[in-house]
C-alpha cells in the first residue's frame, strides 16, 4: 500500500515516458515496421493511462467476492471500516471495471491496426523490394524523374 | 421549419429501431458483400445496405423534426450508464450527408470498380466500402464518446485498407495508405487519450451527461488537457492544417470509388466530432471550448484556407490540386465554425454539405471516364469523348470555384456575409484571397478538359456508364437546384447550428 503510493506519480509518468517514445519512434523512423512499434507503444500507453484511472485504493480486480470469504476478509484486514463503507460494494472495495472493458475494446482495435499495417508493408516489400523509407521515397523520386524525361 | 415536417418514412414500430437499423443495415451488407460469390452479388448487398440507411436516416430526420431528439438505449441498458444512440438536428444533418454520398457512391461503383480493379477484388472493396460507411454513420449516431472512439476506427480501418487496394493502378497507394495509417491512428489514439481524462473529470461517458457534469464544474485542467487532445486527435482526421500531410497522397493514388466517397464524407465526419466536443460537451465550459476555437482552430484554418489554395495552383496531378482544394474548404468551414454565432455555424454547415456534393461529383467523373494517367495534361479535350460526364465535371467545378447560380456560390456568399457580421474582417480576406487562387487551378481544370486538344500519347478517355452518369447526375443537378433555392438544405442546417448553439431557430 505505502509502495503503491509512493509510486503512483511515477506510473503515471512511466504512462506518458511510453506515450512520447511510441509517438517519436511512429513519427520519426526509417524503418516501417519499427514506424508500427512505435505505433504499438504509443497505443499501450493509451491502455497503461486508462487502467491507472481505474485504479481504487486498496481495491482488488473487478471479480466478484463473497463479503466473509477468506479472500475478503484479508482485503478488509488492510482498510478501515469507514473507508469499505464509503467506497466498497456488499463489504469488498473493487477497482473500477469499465476502464478495464474500454482498453480491451481499444487492444482489439489495436491489432486490428497492426494486422492492416503489417498486410500493407508486405505489399510494400513486394512492390518496392525494401521497408526502408527514404529508400522508396529514392526510388519515387526517379520514378518521377524519368517520367519527365520521357515526356522532354 | 424543417422540410421533414409532417413527413413520415415508414411505420412506428421501424422508425421506434431507426438508429439500429441505420447501423446494422450497412454491417450486414459488408458480411453480405465479402461472402458474395460475384462483384455483382456484392454490389447489390452495397446498394442494398447504403439505400435501407439512406431510408432510415430519412425516418429518422422526420422523426427528429416532429419529436426532436431520438434516443436508443442500445440492448436495452438505459443511458447514461449504457451506450446511447442519440439523434439530434445536428447529428441527423450528417448522417444525411454521409448516406446519401454513400448511395451516390455504391451506385457508381460497380463501374468504377470494374474500370480499375481485377475482379476477384470487387467483393472485398464492397465489404470494405460499406464497413467504412458503417463507421461513419455510427459516429454520427453515438452519443457515448468511447463509442465514438471504435466507430472512427472501424471506419478508418475500413478506409486504410480501401485506399492501399488503389495499388493497382498507382503503387503509391501502399505508401499513402500506410502514412494515413500511422497518422490516423496517432490520431485515434490522441482521441482516446482526451476521452479517458474527460472520464476521469467526470465519472462519464454519455456525451450528454458529461455535457452537463462539465458545465457544473468549474474549469478543470484535465478536461482542458482531455478537449486539447481530442482537438488534436480530431485534426489529424479532419487533415486540418498543419495535420493534412496525410490527405493528398491517399486522394491522388486510392481508387476513385474510395476517394469520391471519403471525400465527401470523412473529413467532414470528423468535423462534425470537433463541432460535437468543443461547441457541444464542453459548451459550458467556456474557456475551453471556445478558448480552442479562438485561438487554435480559427487561426490555423485561415492560414489552410490560403496556403492549400496556393499549393494548389502549382500541383501538377488532378488529383492532388483537388485534394489540396479539399483542405482550403475544410478551412472555410472552420472559419464559419469557429465565427461564434448561428448564422457563421449554419453557413458553414452548407457550405460543407454542399462543398462534399460537388466534390463527389468531380472524383466519381474522373473515374468513370476512365482515364489512364494522373497528370491534368491526360484529360486534355476529355469534353469532346465524354460529353456527359464532363458537362457534370464542369459544373461542379464551377461550384468549386464559387461561380454565380451554383451551390458554392451561395455557400461561401452567406459564409462571408455571416463572418462579416461577426467582424471577422480577417477571415474575410483569408477566404476571399483563396477563392481568387481557387479561380486559377479551376479555370485551368476547365480549360484543360473543355478547350485543350494535345493529349499525352495512351491517354484514353470514354464515357462513364450509365449508372455512374445517374449518380454524378444527381448530386451535380442538386448542387445546382441548392444554388437557385436552397431553401430546404439551409433550413436543415439552421435547425443543425441552433440545437448546437443552444438557440431556437
Amino acid at each position: 500500500m505505502t509502495l503503491a503510493l509512493v509510486l503512483t506519480p511515477y506510473v503515471y509518468g512511466l504512462g506518458f515516458f511510453m506515450m512520447a517514445a511510441g509517438l517519436l519512434i511512429a513519427l520519426t523512423s526509417r524503418h516501417l515496421i519499427k514506424r508500427l512499434i512505435g505505433l504499438g507503444v504509443f497505443q499501450t500507453s493509451a491502455g497503461v493511462f486508462y487502467i491507472l484511472l481505474s485504479k481504487v485504493s486498496g481495491g482488488t480486480a473487478a471479480i466478484r467476492l463473497e463479503a466473509d470469504s477468506p479472500a475478503a476478509e484479508a482485503l478488509a484486514s488492510r482498510l478501515d471500516a469507514a473507508y469499505i463503507a464509503a467506497h466498497g460494494v456488499d463489504g469488498v472495495v473493487y477497482s473500477n471495471p469499465l476502464p478495464h472493458v474500454l482498453i480491451l475494446t481499444a487492444i482489439v482495435v489495436g491489432a486490428a491496426t497492426l494486422a492492416v499495417g503489417l498486410a500493407i508493408i508486405v505489399r510494400i516489400r513486394e512492390t518496392y523490394g525494401t521497408v526502408d523509407f527514404e529508400e522508396i521515397s529514392a526510388l519515387e523520386a526517379r520514378a518521377l524523374r524519368d517520367v519527365r524525361e520521357d515526356e522532354a | 421549419m424543417s422540410p421533414f415536417a409532417g413527413a413520415q418514412f415508414a411505420s412506428p414500430e421501424v422508425i421506434q429501431h431507426a438508429p439500429a437499423l441505420l447501423i446494422a443495415a450497412p454491417l450486414t451488407a459488408a458480411c453480405v458483400a465479402a461472402l458474395s460469390p460475384s462483384a455483382r452479388w456484392a454490389w447489390f448487398a452495397s446498394l442494398g445496405g447504403a439505400l435501407v440507411s439512406l431510408w432510415m436516416a430519412l425516418c429518422l430526420a422526420a422523426e427528429v423534426a416532429r419529436s426532436g431528439a431520438v434516443s436508443y438505449a442500445v440492448g436495452g441498458f438505459a443511458p447514461p450508464l449504457g451506450i446511447e444512440l442519440r439523434l439530434d438536428d445536428l447529428s441527423v444533418f450528417f448522417c444525411l450527408l454521409v448516406s446519401v454520398m454513400g448511395v451516390a457512391t455504391s451506385i457508381a461503383s460497380a463501374s468504377l470498380l470494374r474500370l480499375e480493379l481485377p475482379e476477384r477484388d470487387h467483393s472485398l472493396m464492397q465489404a470494405g466500402f460499406m464497413l467504412a460507411f458503417t463507421g461513419l454513420l455510427g459516429l454520427t449516431a453515438t452519443g457515448d464518446a468511447f463509442n465514438a472512439f471504435v466507430f472512427l476506427e472501424v471506419s478508418s480501418i475500413g478506409t486504410y485498407a480501401l485506399v492501399a487496394m488503389g495499388a493497382s493502378q498507382d503503387r503509391r497507394a501502399l505508401t499513402a495508405a500506410f502514412q494515413y495509417l500511422v497518422m490516423g491512428t496517432i490520431g485515434a489514439t490522441l482521441f482516446v487519450i482526451g476521452v479517458g481524462l474527460l472520464y476521469a473529470v467526470t465519472g462519464t461517458l454519455n456525451m450528454a451527461d458529461m455535457a452537463e457534469r462539465l458545465a457544473a464544474s468549474s474549469s478543470d485542467t484535465a478536461a482542458i488537457a482531455g478537449l486539447a487532445l481530442i482537438t488534436v486527435g480530431l485534426a489529424l482526421k479532419a487533415a486540418m492544417f498543419p495535420l493534412h500531410a496525410w490527405l493528398p497522397g491517399a486522394y491522388s493514388a486510392g481508387p476513385t470509388m474510395v476517394v469520391a466517397f471519403l471525400a465527401g464524407t470523412a473529413t467532414k465526419v470528423s468535423v462534425y466530432l470537433l463541432i460535437r466536443f468543443l461547441m457541444d460537451v464542453a459548451g459550458g465550459l467556456e474557456s475551453a471550448g471556445e478558448g480552442l476555437l479562438t485561438w487554435l482552430i480559427a487561426p490555423m484554418a485561415g492560414i489552410a484556407a490560403i496556403v492549400a489554395s496556393v499549393q494548389a495552383v502549382f500541383q501538377t496531378e488532378t488529383r492532388r490540386i483537388l485534394a489540396y482544394s479539399s483542405i482550403a474548404q475544410i478551412g472555410y468551414v472552420l472559419l464559419g465554425v469557429t465565427s461564434g454565432s448561428v448564422a457563421g455555424l449554419t453557413a458553414a454547415l452548407f457550405l460543407l454539405f454542399t462543398h462534399a456534393m460537388i466534390k463527389t461529383v468531380i472524383f466519381l467523373s474522373l473515374g468513370a471516364i476512365d482515364h489512364r494517367g494522373s497528370r491534368l495534361e491526360t484529360l486534355a479535350g476529355a469534353g469532346r469523348e465524354a460529353p456527359w460526364t464532363i458537362a457534370a465535371l464542369a459544373l461542379a467545378i464551377l461550384g468549386l470555384a464559387g461561380a454565380p447560380f451554383t451551390a458554392g456560390f451561395l455557400a461561401k456568399w452567406r459564409l462571408l456575409g455571416a463572418l462579416a457580421d461577426d467582424g471577422r474582417i480577417w477571415a474575410v480576406v483569408a477566404i476571399a484571397a483563396s477563392s481568387l487562387t481557387a479561380l486559377v487551378y479551376c479555370g485551368r481544370i476547365l480549360e484543360t478538359v473543355l478547350f485543350r486538344t494535345r493529349r499525352p500519347a495512351g491517354a484514353t478517355i470514354s464515357e462513364a456508364s450509365p449508372a455512374a452518369l445517374a449518380a454524378i447526375w444527381f448530386l451535380a443537378a442538386s448542387s445546382v437546384w441548392y444554388g437557385v433555392d436552397a431553401s430546404a438544405l439551409y433550413d436543415l442546417a439552421r435547425q443543425a447550428a441552433a440545437s448546437v448553439m443552444g438557440a431556437s431557430p
